[in-house]
């Protein structure tokens, strides 16, 4: 297959920061998919965030960060305003706040997990083992959840 | 050979020597020869270059780089220096300085296939896979067959769904290097990216019979032992779909339950998520133990 040559400066402008050490690899989706279970839609845009931070993409990927957490702040603003009519869907309110901030956050997880599939799939193939996800997942609920309390506090006042 | 005789050998009779072994893989003779050569000849970059060579495929990283940091000192251009730098820059995860190292080798060398799959490879160790694909693709322009940049694009290509059948740059590997191990690695990744993992384990078997004091062909053949373990059909999903198959099992889990939990009779969906988070830890679980007995 006849190759068309490149930029050579620009294939040759390094790519790697001299910060990095290690492989690149990412959380796991099961990592992803547990932090967001646990933690909610704040717990999972900081997984993702450190995600792409790891795969250098994190100015790449900030769009899709924000929005994540637009995302988040209005499904707050709506549903824990005073007054908002739980009732109506058949849930109480605590229930139904619960189960609808999951569901959000799984479906942030899976849009996490589409954004860098290719990446996991190239972990598949090179053969890269997904780092330790503990420190970062647990990290990540803690703040998520705060992030989360505080936002529905400051919706309440 | 014995280790007297490098006493009164000259230099160049002394590196004839030590590149025979080495072609013969007796490093522990090449070894003695070198270290009584450098006794004689302690200046010698050819002989110091085996010196870290020896160091480096013993696994000795750290003394390799010191007797290259002599060598450069030297002879700041020699090309094998450099580039047994940059791979063990790579094998110690100093990512960037391994790039550091390609760039500056490319930048004297723009028309080294070698090195374009060098890059190419660490890139694609960085998950950085366009970059490792128009290194590789540049590195073929040079050389359209070389089998480490025909690697590198071969595995962007399976990343990226091209499989057996329509892998090009895998059938060129085949055909044309269908020798070398790195041909077979990638026939290995291919199969098991079909799920084909008996089929993919008979290849790694053949390529450990080709090299059996590979340790990574070792863990290669065990990995699929674990894998194709009768213990580990009930994971099938997870090993033939990988994370997309967990993702699949999770919204399936998680939606499907919201959305029946009131028809369910009572406590099924109790029984439902036991029953789901037992098959986690089962996954997750069972694999390392398996690991330990197999």
């Amino acid at each position: 297959v006849a190759e068309p040559p490149h930029d050579i400066d620009e294939l040759l402008r390094p790519s790697l920061s001299p910060e990095t050490t290690g492989s690149a690899a990412i959380y796991s989706p099961n990592a992803l998919f547990l932090t967001a279970f646990f933690g909610g839609p704040f717990a999972l845009i900081g997984i993702a965030a450190l995600n792409a931070s790891r795969l250098g993409r994190l100015r790449q990927d900030s769009g899709y960060l924000i929005a994540g957490i637009l995302l988040t702040i209005g499904f707050v603003t709506i549903m824990y305003q005073p007054g908002f009519e739980w009732h109506m869907a058949g849930l109480s309110e605590a229930a139904g706040a619960r189960t609808l901030s999951r569901a959000l956050a799984l479906l942030l997880a899976l849009a996490a997990y589409l954004l860098h599939r290719r990446f996991y799939r190239s972990m598949a193939i090179v053969g890269l083992d997904a780092p330790s996800p503990w420190a970062a997942a647990i990290g990540c609920c803690l703040l998520g959840i705060g992030a989360l309390a505080a936002a529905i506090i400051l919706v309440r006042l | 050979v014995t280790d007297g005789d490098s006493a009164i050998l000259d230099e160049r009779t002394l590196v004839g020597r030590v590149e025979m072994l080495l072609d013969r893989r007796r490093y522990d003779q090449a070894e003695r020869l070198v270290a009584d050569g450098l006794h004689t000849h302690p200046d010698s970059v050819r002989l110091l270059y085996f010196s870290a060579f020896i160091d480096w495929v013993r696994d000795r990283n750290q003394a390799a780089q010191s007797t290259l940091g002599r060598i450069l000192a030297q002879d700041p251009g020699h090309y094998g220096a450099q580039v047994m730098l940059g791979q063990i820059h790579r094998e110690s995860n100093r990512l960037a300085d391994a790039e550091q190292v390609w760039i500056a080798l490319l930048r004297d060398f723009p028309e080294d296939a070698d090195l374009y799959g060098h890059y190419g490879s660490l890139m694609l160790g960085a998950l950085n896979i366009d970059k490792a694909r128009r290194l590789a693709g540049e590195g073929l322009r040079h050389d359209p067959e070389h089998a480490h940049c025909l690697f590198v694009a071969a595995a962007c290509d399976l990343i990226d769904g091209r499989q057996l059948g329509d892998n090009e740059r895998l059938a060129e590997l085949l055909r044309a290097h269908p020798e070398h191990i790195r041909t077979g690695l990638m026939l290995v990744a291919a199969l098991e990216d079909r799920g084909q993992d008996r089929q993919a384990m008979r290849v790694a078997q053949q390529l450990l019979r080709s090299q059996p004091d590979s340790p990574e062909l070792v863990d290669m053949v065990r990995q699929f032992r674990l894998k194709t373990h009768w213990t580990m059909l009930l994971l099938y999903p997870l090993q033939r779909w990988g994370w997309t198959a967990s993702v699949a099992m999770w919204a399936a889990v998680v939606f499907g339950l919201t959305a029946l939990t009131p028809q369910l009779p009572k406590g099924a969906s109790g029984a439902i998520v036991l029953g789901w988070l037992g098959y986690c830890l089962y996954s997750w679980i069972w694999p390392s133990i398996l690991r330990r007995i197999v």
